[in-house]
């Protein structure tokens, strides 16, 4: 190699460690506060429950555009990335990966299904991610990390109520039940039990499936045959869907109370007229307002579960990274001191990130659509 | 009131189901010797193609159903062509056809969820109630009883089909050995392509017609295939007769075994039984 040669070599290789060098600098020293926030959204926006989390999705939008309008937060723009969990571990966990090891989130606004967010919840907790979920209602969720917060409150509220209902209200004293066998569904049909119980009630059979299970007709079978007061059905749309067609083939004609999944407008019209259907759902105060620019938007006839939740995370969000910035320790605790009274109710949160209080109502599935029952 | 009947009868539905898949994949199996996963993707494609054209398209139903066995029934012909027929010309392992097979699977599953949404669909125009009929205390409905006649009567066909006509001599002789079958003069191509047609359509048959009884998704296949195979390696796989056997006693092991126990146990059964059949007799009920 001649000297000339070598020099060229020398000056080529200077040339990129002062180029590069003086690059890193400068996106160092880039200004950090006129940057946008980033925060993730993950929902079911295909597949099971997809007709809820695509309603949600509008209702984060909104949030973000409102707060943009009026300026941001502290100045800087806040933008939300969208991404499908399917209400399944997989897809959730995959989506969540993505959220914060390539578009670094500070937080993660989600899922609704609680499968997606047991799912994610740990991965997130470890890279130290706010996740706060509008609609993951599994008890074992309040078990997940400091980093972890919910709108929505949990089953061991709705189990309770649902048993309360089931034997004070519809005077049931024998239930059969059918579940789903995930998270949500034995999450709920165990705190159901157990009260039922306590109030003196009696548990008939417990007949569970896997979500994606479109063959109930056994498990039915022994339901019809043992002749309960109430069929207690804490399953997720498409499976309910199956399940209710099935029932009323079966001759079925007892009483079925949901759980909050039931709020799904897709399965409410395909189900509508399969026998005597409740669901029991958290009470929230809608206001038309609210309403009419979800729908305004969505292009459906009805506001779902969850959305409200959502649509009041983000301003939570907001709020707390306006005061405490994205540090994820102040940002925790700041959360967690919040006091607010939003579009889905009030919301103040104990040491877990569950929600103090919780109210509900029962809806009865008639028409394609669900109405409050007095 | 006793549950005995009812739980027959939910056997023999799940039993015929079964057997509507088993019955094209043992055709193909039988023929061409791998397991053709993308089968289960086929019966996703015949469900969507009735759910085009019947409930979107406003088609009378029995002219849907036949574009859709059409289409399912091409596809499988070209399926063949492009990827199965280069592949074995190349004299490539069944292990490589075995994952070509799960490419189209998966590639066809998220072709649909493009197209129609992953969203769960029923293919019923009216939801309303189904026409039943009762036996005994235990309940059938219009649709299930049609899906156990056509299984049958689809058994029935391939019977003759393989045994009496001049194509079913040539599948049996591909079957026992292609080169053979290759150098006696049969045009070996084109009578494979014929059996992926009708296995394929008998797949899509099996799709449409469970869009029916339950309803459709991009996913459906999969578990769909999965029973059928279990179905086909318990009966003895490749054989037709055998999976027809193999669906109806997976359909009752399944449906009887959660009688005493609870329903989410019904998956752990299915494939115990299948376990059991590779460890002690893997050849399946009848031998090829």
């Amino acid at each position: 190699m001649s000297t000339n040669t070598k020099t060229i070599l020398w000056v080529v290789v200077l040339i990129i460690i002062i180029g590069g060098g003086y690059m890193l600098y400068n996106s160092n020293r880039e200004p950090a506060d006129t940057s946008p926030i980033k925060i993730g959204f993950i929902g079911p926006l295909t597949g099971d429950g997809s007709s809820i989390g695509t309603v949600n999705r509008v209702a984060v939008e909104i949030a973000a555009e409102e707060i943009n309008q009026k300026g941001g937060v502290e100045g800087r723009k806040l933008e939300v990335v969208y991404e499908d969990g399917r209400c399944d571990s997989t897809t959730a966990t995959k989506a969540a990966n993505k959220l914060i090891n390539i578009d670094k989130v500070s937080a993660i606004v989600g899922g609704l299904c609680s499968s997606e967010t047991s799912a994610f919840g740990p991965a997130a907790m470890d890279s130290k991610v706010i996740v706060f979920s509008y609609g993951s209602s599994a008890p074992s969720l309040s078990k997940l990390g400091k980093y972890f917060f919910r709108s929505y409150p949990s089953d061991s509220f709705q189990g309770i109520f649902a048993a309360e209902y089931a034997y004070n209200t519809l005077r049931a004293r024998k239930v059969a039940i059918l579940y789903h066998n995930n998270d949500w569904g034995t999450g709920i049909k165990d705190v159901f039990i157990k009260r039922f119980k306590e109030l003196g009630g009696e548990i008939l059979v417990e007949e569970g499936a896997p979500q994606t299970v479109k063959d109930y007709r056994t498990q039915l079978a022994k339901i019809k045959d043992v002749k309960a007061d109430v069929i207690y059905a804490p399953l997720y749309p498409d499976g309910s869907i199956v399940a209710l067609t099935q029932a009323q083939n079966l001759g079925i004609s007892t009483v079925f109370l949901g759980g909050d999944a039931w709020g799904d407008p897709k399965m409410q019209q395909a189900v509508s007229g399969r026998g005597t259907l409740y669901f029991v759902e958290a009470d929230m105060l809608l206001t038309d307002e609210f309403k009419a620019k979800i729908l305004a938007r969505s292009g459906g006839d009805q506001v779902p579960l969850g959305t409200a939740n959502a649509y009041d995370n983000v301003y939570i969000i907001a709020s707390a990274i306006a005061k405490a910035g994205t540090d994820p320790d102040m940002l925790a605790n700041t959360i967690r001191a919040t006091r607010y009274t939003g579009i889905s109710g009030n919301i103040e949160f104990d040491e877990n990130g569950d929600l103090k209080t919780a109210s509900y109502v029962v809806k009865k599935i008639e028409n394609g659509s669900a109405v409050v029952v007095k | 009131m006793d549950i005995i009947p009812q739980l027959i009868v939910n056997s023999i539905i799940a039993g015929a189901i079964y057997t509507l898949i088993a019955l094209g994949f043992n055709l193909i199996y039988g023929t061409v010797k791998f397991f053709d996963l993308g089968y289960g993707a086929l019966a996703t494609v015949g469900g969507y193609s009735v759910f085009l054209f019947y409930k979107e398209l406003g088609f009378n139903l029995y002219l849907s159903v036949l574009i859709a066995l059409l289409i399912t029934g091409l596809i499988g012909v070209l399926l063949n062509w492009c990827i199965y027929e280069p592949l074995r010309r190349r004299k490539a392992s069944s292990m490589v056809l075995l994952v070509a097979s799960l490419g189209v699977l998966t590639m066809l599953q998220a072709i649909i969820a493009i197209l129609f949404t992953s969203q769960f669909q029923t293919l019923t125009r009216n939801s309303g109630v189904q026409r039943v009929f009762e036996i005994n205390g235990a309940v059938i409905t219009g649709t299930q009883t049609i899906i156990l006649v056509t299984g049958l009567l689809i058994m029935a066909g391939l019977a003759l089909l393989l045994h009496y006509t001049r194509f079913g001599k040539e599948i049996r002789a591909i079957s026992d050995d292609e080169e053979v079958a290759k150098i006696v003069g049969i045009n070996t191509s084109y009578v494979v392509s014929g059996v992926f047609f009708i296995g394929s359509a008998i797949a899509g048959f099996a799709g449409a017609l469970i869009g029916f009884d339950t309803g459709i998704e991009p996913t459906m296949g999969l578990s769909l295939l999965l029973k059928g195979v279990i179905a086909a390696i318990i009966g003895g796989v490749g054989n037709v007769y055998g999976g027809v056997l193999g669906a109806f006693l997976l359909g009752f092991v399944e449906n009887f075994g959660i009688w005493q126990i609870s329903g989410e146990w019904k998956d752990a059964i299915a494939f115990a039984l299948l376990l059991i059949f590779l460890l002690f007799r893997p050849q399946g009920i009848f031998k090829r």
